[in-house]
């Protein structure tokens, strides 16, 4: 396969183990990846993007990096191809429809999709902010992350756009090598769903192998290494991998909570098979 | 024949000749020797003739770099003598002279074949000291702090390492300039309101040192590389003598533009020499809990050990 590998997702939607499996299927190894050396950019980091860029990206306008980003992808695939990427970014700008994607250096998308209620609880958890601010910011058509304001973060903002914005950029992108999965289905039948996503990506690995990454990457084993060591990527004074379940969101939101989730991202939702016909949760 | 331009200004060691006003360098005083590398406006090619190596915006070569912003400006930086800058319409001088400090200015430096960190550096007592660490990681913040606890500034973002005749390497003066996040304003109690922003849509502000001497530089004693972690506490531990070498090159000022321009041995063989004179410490920072104060205070207790 030619071209950029991206993993693509909101944050807080399996994004992360999908790496660690990824890490521990090309490794090879018996015993799992350090999950603090992980060898999948993020490619909003500005140790990756600003040396491929030739530019400090700190002194360039919002609307230069875009255009610069383009050109990293570009010139990434050139230089690199097959890199697999991570990214939380939209497909397409909340600034009116600018792709922020570029197409000519695509290889494949594994757009991973997670019922927003959970996502609101991880994520709120994550930032270690309080539920409402989480679903304003999942609710807010120009949502951002990594903005300079309440710490220096060493990436560029990451354009998430709402919820429903970010899986519909995604989703309905015509014309990319797409494919989605749903984090709830990666969690209950793991190996046919790994299975599936190494076929697509041209990952040629046997079953034995992918189940091996599997249990190298599974919730028990990364969250051990995260209590034993540590995990880089974790947020402020909290653990990363905190219950790896699907349905949770029941007992931490209020019905005030859900709704107004629901009333934002409704569509999206049902179309995901997070709602039934009469958009009741499923 | 060199160009005969209005604005002269002594930076890192050297004077440089510039067609237009770079607000933020130093001027150069009536004693200063001529112009060691000249800042000019002209035509500048779409792509270098025999590019070596090359990225999204930049290709380099033996002798040459070639660096641009799509729709705002393009430089050709050649033989660490000049630099020349074909900018675009809309831009304006202040994006043009920001632009320049940065990746044509390292370029020009590393063509002169001297050792460049991404870095800030302070100095008391006769000793300069060096803050090493990746983007974002708060350099300029602690560098700030320190100049507030009576250390004299000397440069931010490019670092120019000068060895000298009695075998010692000296930081030359940048230009007396800091710029900082939002978020490090606040941290530092300033008012942000009282700081020039940067350019118009970015984010950062600058803060002119009034420390700056331009004519002053003293040994570098140490390099603090900052690094954040998953641990708990706020810990300092010397690197050793076999890991400085790989850490100093991570942190060469666009190490990247090396390989083109076929300097990676001369640069990798300085940098063994820096390596083996100055002592390199660093400094590991909990990621869950961080105080700039507590910070400052274990660099100075570090400085005076």
């Amino acid at each position: 396969m030619k071209g950029l590998i991206w993993l693509a997702s909101y944050p807080k939607s399996g994004n992360t183990w999908f790496r660690i499996f990824l890490a521990n299927l090309m490794s090879e190894g018996e015993k799992p990846v350090d999950i603090n050396l992980l060898n999948t950019h993020n490619w909003r980091a500005r140790r990756t993007f600003d040396p491929v860029a030739g530019w400090d990206t700190s002194l360039l306008t919002p609307e230069e990096i875009r255009v610069l980003g383009l050109q990293v992808q570009r010139s990434m695939a050139k230089q690199r191809p097959f890199t697999i990427l991570k990214a939380h970014d939209a497909f397409t700008a909340p600034d009116g429809d600018r792709e922020i994607f570029c197409r000519d250096s695509m290889g494949a998308v594994i757009y991973l999709i997670r019922n927003p209620l959970d996502v609101a609880v991880s994520f709120s958890h994550h930032l270690n902010q309080p539920l409402d601010q989480t679903i304003a910011l999942m609710n807010r058509p120009k949502g951002k992350l990594g903005e300079m304001k309440t710490r220096i973060y060493p990436g560029l903002p990451d354009q998430l756009r709402d919820w429903s914005g970010h899986a519909s950029s995604w989703a309905e992108a015509k014309g990319i090598p797409l494919k989605v999965i749903r984090y709830e289905d990666l969690r209950q039948n793991p190996l046919r769903e790994f299975c599936q996503a190494c076929a697509f990506l041209g990952i040629n690995k046997s079953q034995a192998e992918i189940a091996r990454a599997m249990a190298n990457s599974s919730f028990e084993v990364v969250k051990k290494q995260e209590m034993d060591h540590g995990f880089r990527e974790a947020g402020h004074q909290r653990p990363f991998f905190r219950k790896g379940t699907s349905g949770g969101w029941g007992e931490a939101l209020s019905q005030e909570q859900m709704q107004s989730i629901i009333r934002s991202h409704g569509e999206m939702m049902r179309r995901f098979g997070y709602l039934d016909e009469q958009m009741r949760p499923v | 024949m060199p160009p005969v331009l209005e604005y002269k200004y002594k930076l890192h060691g050297l004077v440089l000749s510039s067609w237009m006003p770079l607000p933020d360098a130093s001027p150069t005083g009536p004693e200063d020797a001529a112009a060691d590398i000249y800042f000019t406006q002209g035509q500048v090619p779409s792509t270098l003739e025999k590019p070596a190596d090359e990225g999204a915006c930049w290709q380099s070569a033996p002798g040459q770099v070639l660096v641009w912003v799509d729709g705002v400006a393009r430089f050709l930086i050649e033989h660490g003598k000049s630099v020349t800058v074909e900018p675009c319409d809309t831009c304006s001088p202040e994006t043009m002279s920001n632009l320049f400090f940065a990746t044509p200015l390292a370029a020009v430096l590393l063509q002169r074949g001297l050792i460049c960190f991404n870095a800030s550096a302070i100095q008391k007592n006769g000793q300069t000291f060096l803050i090493l660490g990746a983007h974002g990681s708060g350099k300029s913040t602690l560098a700030f702090e320190l100049a507030t606890r009576g250390y004299q500034f000397v440069s931010d973002e490019i670092v120019v390492l000068v060895k000298r005749q009695d075998g010692t390497y000296r930081a030359e003066p940048g230009i007396p300039v800091i710029k900082l996040w939002e978020h490090s304003i606040q941290l530092l109690g300033l008012d942000a309101s009282s700081l020039e922003p940067l350019r118009p849509g970015v984010n950062k502000r600058k803060s002119l040192m009034p420390c700056h001497d331009t004519s002053d530089s003293r040994p570098v004693k140490k390099i603090f590389l900052l690094n954040e972690v998953v641990e708990d506490k706020l810990r300092l531990e010397e690197v050793n003598l076999i890991q400085k070498l790989p850490v100093l090159l991570e942190f060469v000022e666009c190490g990247y533009l090396m390989k083109g321009m076929g300097i990676q041995r001369t640069v990798f063989k300085e940098l063994g020499h820096v390596a083996a004179k100055v002592e390199v410490i660093n400094i590991l920072k909990s990621k869950y809990e961080f105080s700039l104060g507590a910070l400052a205070d274990a660099v100075e207790q570090r400085i005076g050990s």
